[in-house]
């Protein structure tokens, strides 16, 4: 039975800094059906982010439901897949990511739950993270299947984290049985700016960002050095030559 | 015997209060992890005090079954990541409860069992209706033990103004307007934000912060209040606008031995004098506070001209009314729910007796010259609780 499709719920918080948009993703389904992006969770997605055009809004949390963050696209959705809607579902995907990445307030990804693919992506568009200690599924699984991050996981990943850790996440890793993150790892990677517990971690994400607006601390965009991406990226595809013998095909086509 | 000990209050939070309703702040959020929230705040504000020293966890709530069920003390004290050593129990009194759980701790402490002890109360009325699961013996009617309206709250209220005539509804409604707008001054002046901890929660339309009562209507008039039916009985006085609704809720405090509290630099804020509970007629329970009020004076050798401040639980107003008849104050008596009380903020049965404790220790910061004060509230199946305390920052 396929999920009811993931909405993206907009709630105003009152805070000490001004308003706050707290937007929860969310299918209305429990944590056994995950949330995960498709043309209707898009579409919900423009409507929020027209609703957060007006003024004044100072700052933006992105969360899940209970357990869960985002499990990125709707494989579902696979099934009746042409070039062309890849090509749109694509294009969709960097419209709309890349207008989070450029809303004039801070953004924050309280990552609470399972963030895979897609997931992984829009948190990476908002300009901090926080990640609850009891995530135990952090990856962009999509190289297993024959796909790259196609929402802009390819370019910021690499830029936030640096091009030998992003290869390993985003290639290796799903070659070795689909391994994934715990939080822990995901944090000591770079890809959270705190680990919190998970008793009151959307009370405490919540307080960060508060705290970051109230104390000016601005948007950000993570340049990474990334001088050694040829040469990380020849290394690792000699290295899965090695291993997948052309068994997987979309990695090692063309460097990142 | 061993020489008793002195106990302090230390400092008490709870969350907003939320309605029990399916719409309501705390719909799908569980009893224990609303406890938690205040636990860790308490503890958060308090950091001289390592969590290991806390010797026991006492929590109440009047429903012990499902979210509420699993001997809260401990739960609670798990859940909140207490260390495993940290013990904890439950306790029930109804409306009582976070003040039986008050008294139980200080018992403890008193007797030198404990220097820390955690107390609180949970009700999620929503996840909870009053008297679900509850299977009343018949013998209670077959003999009459009780009257059968003693098993409803809303009609022993009727039965109140049946037994004062002269406490009409006018009055009723007249001391709910006023307990709304002390509630609604309280928050503007941010002293409610003080002793609330907003609690992030989830809901059909995502994520949101409870962090006001959601049973707050500063701008109540007479006029509003008159057309309100009464459900409780045709042509009744007790209407939803003058008495307190159904509430989810937590609350949580600390207390602890006096020397205990000096060593690791923690300042208490009261004293805890005495405490006493009474018991009245089950069909009448709102007169419960009146004995045990006249108790614990009479203990402590006291009289109503020597306490500086009130605070007391507002089931129903006509509750109250009857208490003021019975204690020989005015209810516009100036030391009385000066912030308001529980028709504006609501009332999560078992979690209540915090909500006074943390009311009157705040009112004692801005009363210096109170040195005495009081939080009682009526139970159900007719009783009463007080307990008193003596103000210690009025050095200061």
């Amino acid at each position: 039975m396929p999920s009811p499709p993931t909405q993206f719920k907009l709630r105003r918080i009152e805070s000490p800094a001004g308003h706050i948009a707290l937007v929860t993703m969310d299918n209305g389904e429990d944590w056994t059906k995950p949330n995960t992006f498709g043309e209707h969770a898009l579409r919900s997605l423009e409507d929020v982010l027209e609703q957060l055009g007006t003024p004044d809004w100072r700052g933006l949390l992105l969360t899940g439901k209970p357990f869960v963050f985002a499990v990125g696209a709707d494989i579902e959705e696979f099934g009746e897949i042409t070039p062309e809607r890849a090509r749109l579902g694509g294009a969709a995907g960097h419209e709309l990511f890349g207008r989070i990445r450029e809303l004039p307030f801070i953004t924050l990804a309280a990552i609470n739950g399972a963030a895979l693919g897609g997931g992984v992506e829009i948190a990476l568009h908002c300009d901090y993270r926080t990640i609850s200690s009891s995530v135990r599924h952090f990856a962009c699984p999509e190289v297993l299947l024959g796909l790259i991050p196609g929402w802009g996981g390819t370019q910021v990943i690499p830029q936030l984290i640096g091009a030998e850790r992003a290869v390993k996440f985003i290639v290796e890793n799903p070659l070795r049985q689909n391994r994934m993150l715990s939080a822990q790892q995901a944090f000591e990677a770079g890809f959270a700016d705190e680990l919190l517990e998970p008793v009151e971690f959307l009370d405490e994400s919540l307080a960060m960002l508060i705290q970051k607006i109230e104390a000016g601390v601005g948007k950000r965009r993570p340049r990474a050095d990334l001088s050694d991406v040829a040469e990380v990226c020849r290394k690792a595809r000699a290295r899965l030559d090695g291993q997948v013998h052309g068994a997987a095909r979309a990695p090692t086509g063309r460097s990142i | 015997m061993a020489e008793l000990r002195e106990v302090v209050y230390i400092d008490g939070v709870r969350t907003a209060f939320g309605r029990a309703t399916p719409d309501g702040y705390f719909a799908k959020t569980r009893a224990d992890d609303m406890a938690v929230k205040a636990v860790r705040e308490v503890l958060r504000r308090n950091p001289q005090l390592p969590p290991e020293k806390i010797d026991d966890v006492v929590f109440a709530a009047t429903a012990q079954v499902g979210d509420q069920g699993l001997t809260l003390g401990r739960d609670v004290a798990l859940l909140a990541g207490l260390p495993k050593s940290v013990p904890g129990f439950a306790v029930d009194r109804m409306c009582a409860g976070a003040l039986t759980a008050t008294t139980a701790g200080a018992g403890e402490i008193a007797m030198g069992a404990a220097d820390f002890v955690l107390v609180g109360g949970v009700e999620h009325m929503g996840h909870h209706p009053m008297g679900e699961d509850v299977d009343f013996n018949p013998r209670f009617i077959a003999e009459q033990i009780v009257d059968e309206s003693a098993a409803v709250m809303g009609q022993t209220a009727e039965n109140l103004h049946d037994a004062f005539p002269y406490l009409t509804k006018k009055d009723a409604d007249a001391y709910a307007v006023e307990s709304q707008r002390k509630a609604g001054a309280a928050w503007d002046e941010g002293i409610m934000d003080e002793i609330v901890v907003p609690m992030s929660v989830f809901t059909d339309d995502g994520w949101t912060v409870a962090a006001r009562d959601e049973f707050l209507r500063p701008e109540t008039t007479m006029e509003a209040l008159a057309g309100l039916r009464t459900p409780f009985r045709a042509g009744g006085r007790v209407t939803a606008g003058n008495s307190a609704g159904l509430t989810d809720g937590a609350t949580a405090a600390l207390i602890a031995s006096a020397d205990a509290a000096d060593e690791i630099g923690l300042a208490p804020k009261m004293r805890l004098v005495g405490f006493a509970y009474a018991g009245v007629e089950p069909e009448l329970m709102g007169l419960g506070p009146v004995p045990a009020t006249h108790k614990v004076l009479e203990r402590a050798e006291l009289t109503m001209a020597d306490i500086g401040l009130f605070e007391v639980n507002e089931p129903f107003a006509v509750q109250v009314l009857s208490w003021c008849e019975g204690v020989g104050i005015g209810p516009d008596d100036p030391r009385l729910n000066a912030y308001g009380g529980a028709i504006a903020c609501g009332h999560p049965l078992a979690a209540t007796g915090v909500r006074l404790m943390a009311q009157l220790a705040r009112g004692f910061r801005d009363n210096q010259e109170a040195r005495y004060g009081l939080t009682a509230l009526c139970i159900g199946l007719g009783m009463g609780a007080a307990i008193l305390w003596e103000n210690l920052q009025n050095d200061a």
